[in-house]
């Protein structure tokens, strides 16, 4: 029993210890020019681990350090002083090779 | 004053129909843009600008309008600029640019000497050198207003922009449309390729007529470079990049 619950223990801690995905829904994005503003607020918050922008599927996806979060409020706004309109937030655990390679067969 | 207030009725009709813009004054928050501008036997421009925010930039510019020594204009001036309006749309952006500043202008022309005049007198006579006379150069402040209207997706583009400098010795207004189409869909890590329509109507003091422009561009990152020529055959280059 006791190994158990030192098992569930170990799994949660290994959990919140993982790097998160974060994948938002941007209006607006139609000059790779001018699109580097999201790039470069997303990267300026410490928790920042990767940014991936894809203009095809109006998408910006971000990847925190292991452990780390980036509230809501945070990310729209880095959106919004980048010019642009943050339309949805998803949250998922992909990894960002899975990502590119997903944006790569799409684009 | 007169001029002036025609600029900015004029942005103000731009403003309405929400067209988009070429080389924008504005990239992006916490950027520094480098412009330069050349029309052979034109104009050449340079450009300096810091946005502390996504809808506010300020900074330096130099301008050199002349088609000949003896008519030359040449303004140094601060700007101001300051995005209106932004329309983010699902697969499109439009935007509404304005900006003004003051300034200095030299200006170079020909006076001729006109016979029998008391005190012998002349007239302001433009740029013919072939009259007899001599060459003057007058200093003054100067003012600039001008608007830009964008509306863009990642196949195409128009622009509407007005520029406008205003002073005692001096006033010029240029009008420029643009329309441009991107043969492919470019992304964040791929080379943007436009093929541009310019069509610009001069007015003022420097000189007067219209000029139509056929330009490529590209843009990849931080770097953004376009060429072409004019239906005259002057070759025209734009270059910008952003720090």
């Amino acid at each position: 029993m006791k190994k158990s619950w030192l098992a569930a223990a170990l799994l949660l801690v290994n959990l919140s210890a993982q790097a998160e995905t974060i994948e938002m829904k941007v209006f607006g994005m139609v000059c790779g020019f001018c699109a580097q503003g999201i790039e470069a607020n997303l990267r300026k918050i410490p928790a920042t681990a990767d940014v991936v922008v894809s203009l095809e599927r109006k998408l910006v996806v971000v990847q925190t350090r292991d452990g780390e979060t980036i509230p809501d409020a945070d990310l729209k706004k880095a959106i919004t002083d980048a010019g642009y309109d943050l339309k949805e937030v998803e949250r998922t655990r992909r990894s960002m090779n899975d990502v590119r390679n997903e944006l790569a067969q799409t684009s | 004053m007169k001029l002036l207030t025609k600029s900015a009725a004029a942005l103000l009709v731009v403003a309405l129909p929400a067209l988009p813009l070429a080389a924008r004054p504005i990239v992006f928050a916490h950027s520094t843009t480098v412009m330069a501008e050349y029309t052979e036997d034109a104009m050449w421009e340079a450009q300096l600008f810091y946005a502390p925010r996504y809808n506010v930039s300020y900074g330096l510019g130099h301008l050199e309008i002349g088609h000949d020594p003896n008519n030359e204009q040449r303004i140094t001036y601060a700007r101001l600029n300051f995005l209106a309006r932004r329309w983010n749309l699902e697969a499109a952006q439009a935007n509404v640019f304005i900006w003004g500043g003051p300034g200095t202008v030299h200006v170079t022309d020909w006076v001729p000497e006109v016979p029998g005049t008391p005190e012998g007198g002349h007239d302001h006579g433009g740029g013919d050198p072939t009259v007899p006379g001599y060459q003057r150069t007058r200093s003054d402040y100067v003012w600039n207003v001008g608007g830009q209207v964008d509306y863009e997706t990642r196949r195409i583009y128009t622009s509407l922009k007005t520029d406008a400098y205003h002073s005692p010795i001096f006033d010029h207004r240029s009008d420029t449309l643009q329309f441009g189409i991107a043969p492919y869909k470019h992304d964040t890590n791929t080379l943007a390729t436009w093929l541009v329509v310019s069509a610009t109507r001069h007015s003022g003091d420097s000189h007067e007529g219209d000029e139509l422009a056929f330009l490529l561009r590209f843009f990849k990152k931080r770097t953004w470079i376009e060429a072409g020529a004019t239906t005259d055959g002057q070759f025209r280059a734009r270059a910008m990049f952003s720090l």
